[in-house]
């Protein structure tokens, strides 16, 4: 047997190099791909390759009635399809002119704070699969399932519930059901200290994330940054505080920001966004008690469904930052047109392509993740 | 700034009339009376770098629709101010059958993006965005874009079958057209072709 010389086994590359960074990558979240172009260990430039999770969801919805596409939308956000669920309704329901009832409004910001702590946890647990704080990834993943399980008494389904139609909601609250939401809060709050004492006292992950690909309010502004990544620069820019939406005008709370604009930053609004929607949950759940209002604004036919001649434009937190629905009708038994802005499309294509320029090809996953880039709605 | 403020602002700088349909939503539209492209061109440049100026910080979407009965592509151009606070949409109409435009990517660096989406789903061409004219989700894509009103899925399907494990999209793309209830799985021999 003849052996091979040891140096004619050594690869040897020109840098820079291209680097294909998924889709299938432990450190990139969801179906999602970039190009690096790399030298060593430096990112000298990047781009995205999205398209993974396309589904033309905008030409389908042109082709399905206005209630059939109900079932379709919640698959364009997976960690938090109530958003959309939201946004297309309250759009047809200001072409319509139709104001909806307050228990509805109240049953709504349940289901769209509700979605916001599932959101949060599973940030957390890439987060921590990010930073090799692998016990916070299971825990907080575990914690979710209790949220999941209030959804699946409430609607019938755990991630995606087609719960909300134009006009309010499908069903009322069952009886107990505010019982058992109260309880799963109280766990969750006794949980968070747990992850505090878990990872923000962790002198690793402090050393991973402060000071990683900072940036500023105006930097982020230009780059069409929004939601808690923008907070996390300093700035209270709210959707459910300066254009509110839903019950969210009725409630009590305070923008949560950070100073810095840096990944633990970013890391912490969120983390502290959970204890603020464990409140505002608890503000809605007096609310629900004392209202006696019908849940639905009318009952109608989703066959016969015809929203008039009109556009608008809903958009509303979620947390990933700003989604929006646009919806044109013509008057007929489907929209005409319905555009999807997901958060994503700027945070990957435009934020993501510039920020990552400079920095150290390890940090780049923990960079992509504390953005929370979510590829399914920049696909579409 | 307050929104009264922008209406009276844009109309006394541009001579646009602003609707306001609902609370903090305006739209502009730019007219075409008789102007020559480039004179809109400059109008619409000038409105969104104006718009810019007054406290407009977040470019929230670029988007398009085909109004095929009418031989116009409307495009969309969403700006947020956070501190007015309101949206202001700006409608630009362009000819269906020629579909050239202009970048606005040195205004708004988010353009990039949505000049790109813009430019695979309808087909219009952003001129000075070279990104705009490559690949966005869409991997060899042999037709007309497909978001236009004249695209036809089902047409398509029929003539681009799917190459794969014994999968067979016509039974499915004739009872789409025929609207007829769902298939069961012996009938379309979907099974057969998973099994060999």
């Amino acid at each position: 047997m003849t052996r091979v010389p040891i140096r004619e086994l050594v690869v040897t590359y020109d840098f820079p190099t291209d680097l294909h960074l998924g889709p299938q990558h432990p450190g990139i979240h969801g179906n999602f791909a970039y190009i690096l172009k790399v030298d060593g260990e430096i990112i000298l430039e990047a781009k995205i390759v999205p398209g993974y999770l396309h589904r033309a969801f905008e030409k389908l919805m042109e082709r399905r009635t206005w209630i059939n596409n109900i079932a379709l939308i919640p698959r364009v956000c997976v960690p938090e399809p109530d958003v959309n669920e939201y946004a297309y309704n309250a759009a047809i329901e200001r072409i319509a002119g139709w104001e909806i009832p307050p228990r509805a409004k109240y049953i709504r910001t349940v289901v769209l704070e509700m979605a916001r702590i599932s959101s949060y946890l599973m940030y957390l647990s890439s987060m921590g699969g990010g930073v090799g704080v692998y016990p916070l990834a299971q825990w907080s993943v575990g914690d979710r399932d209790y949220i999941l399980d209030l959804f699946e008494a409430l609607t019938g389904a755990r991630v995606y519930h087609i719960f909300m139609i134009a006009g309010g909601v499908r069903r009322d609250i069952p009886e107990g059901w505010l019982d058992k939401l109260e309880e799963t809060l109280k766990y969750l709050e006794g949980r968070l200290k747990e992850y505090d004492k878990l990872i923000m006292k962790n002198a690793v992950v402090q050393r991973r994330l402060v000071g990683l690909a900072p940036i500023t309010p105006e930097y982020a502004m230009e780059h069409g940054v929004t939601g808690p990544n923008l907070r996390a620069t300093g700035v209270p820019y709210d959707l459910r505080k300066i254009d509110p939406y839903a019950a969210y005008d009725e409630l009590d709370f305070e923008v949560v920001t950070e100073k810095y604009g840096d990944a633990w930053s970013r890391f912490m609004v969120r983390r502290r966004e959970i204890e603020q929607s464990i409140d505002l949950l608890r503000q809605l759940i007096d609310k629900l008690r004392k209202d006696n209002t019908p849940h639905i604004h009318q009952p109608y036919s989703g066959l016969a469904f015809k929203v008039p001649p009109g556009e608008a434009y809903v958009h509303i937190e979620s947390t990933k930052g700003e989604f929006g629905y646009y919806v044109w009708s013509d008057g007929g038994f489907n929209p005409y047109r319905v555009f999807v802005r997901g958060p994503t499309t700027s945070h990957a294509g435009v934020l993501m392509e510039d920020i990552a320029v400079g920095q150290q090809l390890a940090d780049f996953s923990l960079i992509d993740g504390s953005f929370d880039i979510c590829p399914p709605d920049l696909d579409k | 700034m307050r929104v009264e403020e922008v209406v009276k602002a844009i109309k006394d700088k541009f001579g646009l009339e602003v609707e306001n349909p609902y609370p903090r939503r305006l739209r502009v539209k730019i007219p075409v009376d008789g102007k020559s492209d480039e004179e809109r061109r400059q109008v619409l440049r000038d409105l969104l770098q104006y718009a810019k100026e007054i406290e407009f910080q977040h470019m929230s979407f670029i988007t398009c629709v085909d109004f095929i009965k009418e031989g116009r592509f409307e495009l969309n151009y969403g700006l947020w101010s956070y501190t007015i606070p309101t949206m202001l949409v700006v409608k630009y109409d362009l000819d269906r059958e020629n579909p050239k435009h202009i970048t606005v990517v040195d205004i708004w660096k988010p353009a990039k993006i949505w000049e790109q989406e813009v430019h695979e789903m309808f087909g219009v061409e952003f001129e000075g965005n070279p990104r705009s004219f490559e690949p966005y989700v869409l991997e060899d894509w042999d037709s007309i874009p497909p978001l236009r009103k004249d695209f036809d899925p089902v047409q398509y399907l029929k003539e681009h079958p799917m190459q794969g494990a014994g999968y067979d999209p016509l039974p499915y793309a004739n009872l789409v057209e025929k609207n007829l209830e769902q298939p069961t799985v012996q009938e379309t021999g979907g099974d057969e072709g998973a099994n060999s």
